[in-house]
């Protein structure tokens, strides 16, 4: 084995990295700890397995990554709340008149581009993430944050069909845009 | 012609997955009439690159935690009792 630290240093080296990777997709810091464990026991039990060609910081975070989709595809599962699109958009109609037409206010964002170099602009979408229903949120993390195809997404989360799939996405996209109206774009109106 | 609700789910769509000739049609037939929903997938658009930028760099509070000194004591232990174990 090449380049390998001992395992006993992973904690101390890449302890935080793996928190903030997992926390960024979880939400929760008692759940992100818990991977964080998870994930070294795991490493330090295959520890022979690795082959040393990938950075040793990389190759945990793949085990991570790896633990995540777990988790998630076991909620998916557990919670059964079978993705039902009748009540999806019935909770859009909220924002669509009877003819589809707009009935919210699609607010004006003024030069979103300086906002990127706002921190409280990415404590807000942070919270409007937060806020998401857990099905949509856990959808975010793997569609927007990690890239993930569609056809594993759908098999991660149990989705049905394609269709269903996109409806969620655009339901999440828009729930997003809708609460980041709210937190951030009105109040920086003035500016 | 299609609503602004059916609109904002095909651009939504289009972000994801390629839109078939008719879809894309329909979509910018009713971009040219509706500010609302040219807007929207502006927005959209730009959501999608604040999202990538998310996932390279992370967001706040995530981006900057710490695992807590408990925590990581606590692993500390399980680390060294599953190695002797």
């Amino acid at each position: 084995m090449t380049n390998t630290t001992n395992p006993a240093e992973w904690l101390d080296l890449y302890g935080d990295a793996l928190y903030r990777y997992a926390l960024l997709r979880v939400h929760d810091e008692s759940q992100a700890e818990d991977l964080v464990q998870e994930t070294l026991l795991a490493a330090l039990k295959s520890h022979g397995r690795y082959d040393g060609s990938a950075a040793e910081k990389t190759w945990l975070i793949g085990i991570l990554k790896h633990k995540i989709v777990d988790l998630f595809r076991k909620s998916s599962r557990e919670t059964g709340e079978e993705f039902d699109e009748d009540r999806v958009c019935l909770d859009m109609e909220a924002s669509f008149d009877k003819h589809g037409d707009w009935q919210i206010e699609v607010g004006n964002w003024s030069r979103p581009d300086k906002a990127l170099e706002q921190e409280q602009f990415w404590q807000a979408l942070s919270d409007c993430v937060e806020r998401l229903p857990p099905r949509l949120a856990r959808l975010f993390v793997l569609r927007e944050i990690d890239g993930i195809e569609s056809d594993e997404i759908r098999e991660v989360l149990a989705i049905s069909t394609a269709n269903n799939l996109w409806v969620m996405l655009s339901r999440m996209r828009l729930q997003l845009r809708l609460c980041l109206d709210v937190s951030w774009f009105n109040k920086m109106g003035g500016e | 012609m299609l609503s602004c609700k059916e609109v904002s789910c095909l651009a939504s769509k289009g972000l994801d997955s390629h839109l078939s000739r008719r879809e894309r049609f329909g979509l910018w037939m009713h971009l040219m009439m509706c500010r609302l929903c040219r807007r929207y997938v502006r927005d959209l658009r730009f959501l999608r690159r604040v999202f990538t930028r998310a996932g390279q760099g992370g967001m706040p509070p995530a981006a900057r935690a710490t695992l807590p000194k408990a925590s990581r004591e606590r692993i500390r232990r399980a680390l060294s009792n599953a190695d002797q174990g």
